[in-house]
């Protein structure tokens, strides 16, 4: 069963998992995004801005400000999580 | 004559010495997960000599191993390894680490140096150095800081993804 869920008990993990994360009340979502050189990107007031593509997506400040404009705000700890307030 | 010469000799000794004390001693920092050590620096030789700071205080010597690609390494279990991939590590197998317990982790350093000295100083600025490791909302940050500074400033740290959320300590 722990193979088969891919639970986190040890030695996987010797951190017991969080019970107040926005991904139980499935107001977070985990991606990885990625592209090749800079894109143009619609922010949600019609502006375009353009995202060049960062390795560490934590300091694409771009990036976040065009989710942002959408209401998915960037957890900057860590890197393929967003969410509705930032955590 | 004679007390000139051995006082000259006295003095080049202690040039030397000094010299000796005061050459930076050059350190890596990276992190382990159990026997699996990640690293994103890609000078390290398979000589170099590994000391794995357990949460214990307990240090212990290993030595560089072969790269690992499947998921006998921990952050390359399914659920993490792209995550750590992209954040640019490698990672290879801990020789001489049988005292790590698997689900162990934290700081390793990497060096030439056949002992850590007391004080370790791996960013040559004359303070002592501390480590330790904290947990965001879904990894764990490796780090390490100054007297000076404190540990709310890192001087050195790197992120381990964990794959699922945990609750975050990390006070920066």
């Amino acid at each position: 069963m722990v193979n088969g869920f891919g639970l986190a008990v040890p030695p996987r993990s010797i951190f017991p998992p969080s019970l107040t994360s926005n991904h139980i009340e499935g107001k977070a979502v985990d991606m990885t995004i990625s592209w090749k050189n800079t894109i143009k990107v619609k922010k949600k007031d019609g502006t375009v801005i353009d995202i060049p593509f960062m390795q560490n997506v934590n300091g694409n400040t771009a990036l976040h400000q065009a989710g942002e404009s959408y209401g998915v705000k960037k957890l900057k700890s860590d890197a393929p999580h967003w969410s509705y307030n930032g955590r | 004559m004679k007390i000139l010469i051995t006082i000259m000799i006295a003095m080049t000794l202690m040039a030397c010495a000094k010299d000796s004390d005061s050459a930076a001693r050059s350190y890596n920092l990276a992190w382990f997960h159990g026997n699996c050590l990640a690293l994103n620096e890609t000078t390290i030789k398979t000589d170099w000599n590994i000391f794995l700071l357990k949460e214990s205080k307990e240090v212990i010597k290993a030595t560089l191993g072969k790269k690992v690609e499947d998921d006998s390494c921990a952050p390359l279990l399914q659920d993490r390894r792209e995550v750590n991939e992209a954040e640019g590590y490698s990672f290879y197998q801990l020789v001489g680490s049988e005292a790590v317990a698997d689900e162990e982790i934290g700081v390793a350093l990497l060096t030439t140096e056949e002992i850590l000295p007391e004080g370790l100083d791996t960013n040559n600025n004359k303070q002592a150095d501390s480590f330790s490791y904290c947990t965001t909302s879904e990894g764990v940050v490796f780090y390490s800081w100054d007297a000076e500074k404190g540990e709310l400033e890192p001087f050195w740290q790197e992120y381990y993804y964990m794959g699922y959320d945990v609750e975050p300590s990390c006070k920066f």
